[in-house]
């Protein structure tokens, strides 16, 4: 028999292999600080709407459908951003995954399954695909814009007012002190953003331009003045001025990043 | 072998198929809804990650226990979340039980699924909550 002092360098390497294999197979790594959990995010916001700079408190501030929620690798990044790669998820899940209705203060968006390690820091990305209250929107990859009206008869009001009775601030166009709607290209305006808002197609369209900024309330037309560009004060009674608005709280809502570390023990 | 012991071993395995059958026969499915607590952890800490779970929050709860259906696991398969939890069960009533457990303070808590048939441990995932909001 061998002793084991005498054992060849090679079968010692071996045999240490052999320990190695056993290990591993014996302790997989996902003992060894990793755990399959779901991780929810509850909503606990309770500061309401505020329409025109009054909260309202029938209305609370939502989350709307289709945010996407999701964990990254790391901490947040420096100033917000995208940086930072998903978690592959577990199978049958996706991460991140997608709300199908809105979630509202007390509600919880529910990740799904993931294999974390224990006190490491991930960060959770949530994406907004519009601002919560809008009359309509045009969302970006940059920023959304908020397509907001206001029909009182007899009190048509400019965008700086109409923005201002939802608790934002026009969204300038062109040189930045033009007060028109910003469509954005031919594809809006007329065909996109006033037919969402009024909530049906328009029965005509005066120019070929994109940039409208008017309906009628009685003929469902659409159109601009021709000083579009500068007529901030437009004040007929018998048609509905689309403004375009910077979103709810922030100009860049789509996006929103924060971290959290896992704790040593479930 | 004589004739005498044929018959013999014959009428015992005869004798013992029918109590077999007869037994099976007999033996009513558990009634779920009244297993107790303490039963209920006892499986529960055949998992380790239960175990740990239970070892690590002395003052958690059962936050809900389920009797799962064959419609609650069809809804469960299709619906947004914790699919995991119900995949790969059998199409049967009154057999998985769906244990929450939370802690008092409601961060972290394990799902786990029990099959009470064979008292094992099918699935056991842990969740944590964070809020966000302001």
């Amino acid at each position: 028999m061998r002793n084991y002092k005498n054992m060849s360098n090679s079968f010692k390497r071996n045999l240490l292999f052999v320990v190695l294999f056993i290990s591993l197979a014996f302790f997989p790594l996902a003992r060894a600080g990793a755990t399959n959990v779901y991780v929810g995010v509850q909503i606990i916001s309770t500061e309401p709407l505020k329409i025109g700079g009054v909260a309202d408190p029938g209305k609370l501030w939502c989350l709307p459908t289709n945010t996407t929620m999701g964990l990254v690798t790391g901490a947040t990044p420096a100033g917000g951003g995208t940086g930072g790669t998903y978690i592959t998820p577990q199978a049958l899940t996706s991460n991140p995954v997608t709300t199908v209705a809105p979630t509202c203060p007390g509600g919880t968006i529910w990740s799904g399954l993931l294999n974390l390690t224990i006190n490491t820091t991930y960060t959770i990305r949530m994406i907004m695909p519009a601002p919560t209250f809008c009359s309509g929107y045009q969302a970006s990859w940059t920023d959304s814009t908020c397509y907001e009206t206001w029909d009182v008869v007899g009190q048509n009001k400019n965008c700086n007012e109409i923005c201002a009775r939802y608790g934002q601030t026009p969204r300038l166009g062109g040189t930045g002190t033009q007060c028109y709607s910003y469509p954005g290209n031919a594809d809006h305006g007329c065909n996109y953003i006033i037919k969402g808002v009024k909530g049906s197609a328009c029965t005509s369209c005066t120019a070929s331009a994109s940039n409208y900024s008017y309906y009628s309330k009685t003929t469902g037309a659409c159109f601009y003045p021709a000083n579009y560009y500068s007529d901030c004060t437009w004040s007929d009674p018998s048609q509905v001025r689309v403004c375009a608005c910077l979103p709810i709280y922030s100009t860049t809502l789509g996006n929103f990043n924060f971290s959290f570390t896992t704790p040593g023990t479930l | 072998m004589s004739i005498f012991k044929k018959i013999i071993i014959f009428v015992v395995i005869i004798f013992l198929v029918f109590s077999f059958v007869f037994l099976l026969k007999d033996r009513k499915p558990e009634d779920l809804s009244v297993a107790s607590d303490s039963r209920i952890i006892t499986l529960l800490k055949k998992n380790e990650d239960n175990n740990n779970y239970i070892n690590n929050h002395a003052d958690y709860i059962i936050k809900e226990r389920s009797i799962l259906t064959q419609q609650a696991i069809i809804d469960g398969q299709n619906g947004q979340n914790f699919k995991e939890v119900y995949q790969g069960l059998e199409m049967e009533d009154n057999r998985y039980l769906k244990v929450d457990l939370i802690n008092p303070a409601g961060d972290r808590g394990m799902i786990t699924v029990l099959d009470m048939k064979t008292g094992e441990v099918l699935k056991a995932y842990g969740t944590i909550l964070v809020t966000s909001g302001g």
